[in-house]
Parts: C-alpha cells; structure tokens; sequence
C-alpha cells in the first residue's frame, strides 16, 4: 500500500505540469492571434524602456500605474460607476431595440417608417450627437446612460430586425398548422429562431456601450473611467492613459465574448 | 378499405392564385373526392398540378375560393386538433431536441407535463428513435429528421394524418425503408391518411386508392383502386401485379404530362 501512495505523491505534480502545458500549447494553437499581441507587446516595451518616442511609457511603466490603479478604491468606484452605466443603458437599448426590432420585421408600416434612420444610424458617427446628448439630459447619471444607449441601441435593433426577418416562414407554418396562434408563434418559434442574431446583437451592443459610456463620461460629465482618462491625459500622465485604456478594452473584450459564446453555443444547433 | 363512412369530404374545391399578370391562375378547379375512415389514399400528379395546394387547404392552411372540405361534418376553417401534418423539408425546430420538437405539439395544446412527455416517448419509440430523445436535429440523418416529423404528428394522436411527400427529400433507399415502416406503424393503429407523392411505387404501395391530378388547372383526372392484399410487405414491390398497378399509373401520368 505504501509503494501505491509513493507512486501517486511522485505522479500527481508531474500529471499538473502536463496539464498547463497542454493549456498552454492549445491556446496558441486556439489563438495564434495572442502571438501578434505578445510581440507588439515586446516591441513597445522596448520603443517605451529606449523612450523613442516622446509619450509613449514602457509597458512596465503602465503595469505599475495599473497596478497603483486598481489599489485606489475611488478608481473601483469609477469603475463601478461606467459599469452601472453602460449596464443600465444597454438594458435600455435592448428593451427598445427588440421592440423596434422585432415591429420592423413584421410590419411594412413600420420597417417603411423606421428602416432607412436605423440603417443609417448604424454606421454613422454618433459621437457626433454626444455634447447634444448632455444639453439635453444634463450633466447627471442620466446624460451617460442615454449615451450608452444611443451607441448600443441601433446594431441591436439591426441584429433583432434580421434574426426576425430571417426565420423560416416554414417553422411558422408548421406550428400554426399544430394549432398556434399569434402569441404562441411569436414566443416558441419567432424570437427562438431570431435568438443567436439577438446574442450576436447584445454582444455588439456591449462594445459599443462601453464605448458610448467612456466618451460620454469624457465630453458631458468629467466621471467614472473616462472621467479618470481626462484627469490623466490632461495632467501628461500616460501611463496611467494607457493603464485605464488597456482595463476598458479587456473589459468590453471579456464581456463581448461571453455573449458571443452563448450565442454560438445556440448558433451551433441552428446549422 | 373504406367501410362506407366518410371521414374526409372535399367538395367542388376550387382555388385561385393571383398570378404575374395582375390574373388569376386557377390552382384547383372543382375538386372533388371523399377519404374513407381509416383509408389510406394518395394524391399523385404532376408537379404544379395543385398536390400541395390540396393538402395545405385540408390542413386548414389554405382557403379555397370556392367549394369546402368537410371533416366529420364540419366544415375545415383553419387547423385542428383532429388533424396533423407531416411536411416534406421536415420542419423541426432546430434550436430544439427530438422529445422537444415531438412536445411541441402538445405544449401548444396545453397537454399536462407528465401525460405530454408519456405520449411523446410513445410515439419516438414507435418511430424507432428510442435512445435518440436528447439529439438535435442537426445531429440526425435526413431519414431520422423525418422520423421526428412523423412521431411529432403521431403524438397529437389525430384522426387525419395530412402527409405532404414526406419522404421526397430522402434517398431512394431511406425511402422504401420508411414506406414499410410507415405502413407497420399504420397497420397498428389505423388512422386516416391523405399522402401527397410524385413517386408512383410509393403511391401503389402504400394506398388503397390514389388519387391522379392533372395540371393547369388542377382537376382529379382518375382514381386508381389498389387491391392489393395487407400487410403489404417489401417483396411486394418484387411481385407482377405491383408492377401491373404501377405500370398503370405511370401511363396515365404520362399522358398528363405530355
Ligand atoms: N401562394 C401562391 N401564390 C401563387 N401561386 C401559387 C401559390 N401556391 C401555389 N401556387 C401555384 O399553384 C400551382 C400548384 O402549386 P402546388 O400546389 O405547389 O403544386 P404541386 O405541389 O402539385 O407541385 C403552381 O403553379 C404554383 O405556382
Ligand atoms: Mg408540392
């Protein structure tokens, strides 16, 4: 019995090692575009420790003001400021975009009255609007949050229009045929059916709430995370620019590609 | 194998499309037939001859303009509970497992849970996907995809099975195999079956009568009675008299078609 337990003791860690260097060796295999990111990474710690050019930090230089960031409990209380905001604003962006959505699809009346401004809304410059957005709201949490929805609110739409549009006319005709009425239509096989567009949709939204949420923070009200970006930028203080940076985009990037997974995770049957 | 009563009666059906011209295009002129109860009749033609048009106005999908189909004495206005139908590109919902797509059906009819999943478990099993409940149909051969087409219309137990060439998207030996399978399960518990094809073996093989359309406009050009005994196995299709039937209706067809 003894010997049994040796062998265990000595294989275990050696069973562990194995295991991080699968992880490892399959993540470069999984994204090899991670390998990009650590090169670029490498060349700008070098450009920042040689201070080649005038504003640009060494990488090390922007992990230190990160690190110094994330001990300060004000930057936690911006951070959960911008959250809440661009949380609440996609919310609402949601909620509306579905319903505009989903009356877009079904109704010529509404797709001809709606159709042409959301299709143009989608790619335009909405920044644009921004400083309107806080003559009209305000300076408070209200002004931020109409901006995040304002960004996240047409793909959504755009994404919901399609997945609705797109359903199988067929399914449609096999559960009225089953004895399903209008509701019932909608809620187990329209809105099923346009369900990975949605998510694909929501994903989008996130990326450009956030987005919507920082700028908005920067040019109406000078709080939460793009207000710490303006505090900073304003004082040359790059590092910390580029710490509160790099945080926004792993952020949105970690959020964006929960959603996206779910949405394959859908998607993958709908094939 | 019709015992006198009828089940289904189409009667003097007539049906309009509005065509590219700003016309009309007469789909179905005056169609008229009864299906006994607990028959099994197909309806063959050529394609444009109204086949689907038929079915889907019997499912209560489509309105003629003229005429009525009558089940059990009322008069077809929409779908119903006595009726299901099985479709040819089979129709699941992808996002849903097989047990999900052969409840579905009931959850519209607000079956109870229990009783639901009790009669939906039946019915995969008679189709022979028993152990396949948790699949989605992505996962499934053409075949199997039909296979839950069928036991989804099995599981709302109706009395009219509407079945529109359920088995036109399959390979040929797919095919024969669940015309058999098919019949087994008919033999078991005879239902009324209106089986749209363009395949003539599949029609002689199956049917007790099948039904001849012809195209432009779509009117019953002859009904051919099939004699020939049940349980109707697979050498059948190998015997003289099959052979004779379908010969028979291949001729007429031909002549439709020229
Ligand atoms: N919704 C529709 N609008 C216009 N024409 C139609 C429509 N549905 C069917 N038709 C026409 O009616 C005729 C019969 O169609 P169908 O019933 O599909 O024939 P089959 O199933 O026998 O091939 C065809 O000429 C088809 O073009
Ligand atoms: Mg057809």
């Amino acid at each position: 019995m003894g010997n049994v337990a040796d062998v265990d003791a000595l294989s275990r860690p050696r069973a562990r090692q194995s295991r991080v260097r699968r992880f490892v060796s399959g993540a470069w295999q999984r994204y090899p575009g991670a390998l990009v990111i650590l090169g670029l990474l490498i060349l700008w710690e070098i450009a920042g420790e040689l201070q080649l050019f005038a504003f640009l930090p060494s990488i090390r230089e922007i992990v230190d003001a990160g690190v110094t960031l994330l001990e300060r409990p004000d930057v936690w209380r911006s951070w959960g400021r911008t959250l809440l905001e661009v949380f609440v604003g996609t919310a609402i962006a949601v909620g509306l975009g579905f319903v505009l959505g989903v009356s877009m699809a079904q109704s010529r009346v509404v797709e001809a009255l709606f159709g042409l401004y959301v299709d143009l809304f989608q790619s335009a410059p909405v920044s644009a609007f921004v400083p309107v957005i806080g003559l009209v709201f305000g300076l408070g949490y209200s002004a931020i949050v109409a901006t995040v929805t304002i960004f996240a609110f047409f793909v959504f739409t755009v994404n919901t229009y399609t997945g609705v549009k797109n359903v199988d006319p067929r399914l449609i005709e096999m559960a009225r045929s089953f004895g399903a009425g209008r509701v019932a239509v909608q809620f187990r096989v329209v809105i099923p059916a346009a369900r990975p567009m949605m998510l694909t949709g929501l994903g989008l939204a996130v990326g450009r709430g956030v987005n919507g949420g920082i700028l908005g923070e920067m040019l109406i009200s000078i709080v939460g995370i793009g207000g710490l970006l303006m505090y900073y930028g304003g004082a040359f203080q790059e590092d910390f620019v580029f710490a509160l940076v790099f945080m926004v985009l792993i952020i949105a990037v970690v959020l964006m590609s929960l959603i996206q997974r779910l949405a394959d995770k859908y998607e993958e049957r709908m094939r | 194998m019709s015992d006198g009563h009828r089940r289904v009666r189409v009667d003097s059906v007539t049906k309009l499309f509005p065509n590219a011209q700003g016309g009309t295009f007469t789909a179905l002129q005056d169609v008229t037939f009864d299906v006994g109860d607990f028959e099994f009749l197909s309806i063959i033609g050529p394609s444009g001859s109204g086949k689907t048009t038929l079915l889907r106005i019997l499912g209560g999908l489509e309105f003629p303009e003229h005429g009525a189909v009558v089940i059990d004495e009322a008069e077809v206005r929409g779908p119903g509970r006595e009726r299901a139908i099985v479709f040819q590109d089979f129709a699941l919902l992808p996002w849903r497992s097989v047990l999900g797509n052969v409840v579905f059906p009931l959850e519209l009819r607000r079956v109870a849970k229990g009783e639901r999943d009790r009669r939906a478990h039946e019915a995969i099993t008679l189709v022979g996907l028993a152990g396949f409940e948790d699949y989605y149909p992505n996962m499934l051969s053409g075949g199997m995809q039909q296979r839950v087409g069928l036991a989804r219309a099995l599981a709302v137990e109706p009395e009219v099975l509407l079945m529109d060439e359920p088995f036109g998207a399959l390979d040929a030996q797919t095919r024969t195999v669940l015309q058999d399978e098919l019949l087994q399960i008919w033999e078991r518990d005879r239902k009324t079956v209106v089986f749209v094809t363009h395949d003539m073996a599949e029609a002689v093989f199956l049917s007790d009568r099948v039904l001849i359309l012809s195209a432009n406009p779509g009117t019953v050009h002859r009904v051919v009675t099939v004699e020939l005994p049940r349980p109707r196995l697979d050498e059948l299709r190998r015997t003289a008299e099959f052979a004779d039937l379908v010969g028979d209706v291949w001729e007429t067809l031909q002549t439709l078609t020229r």
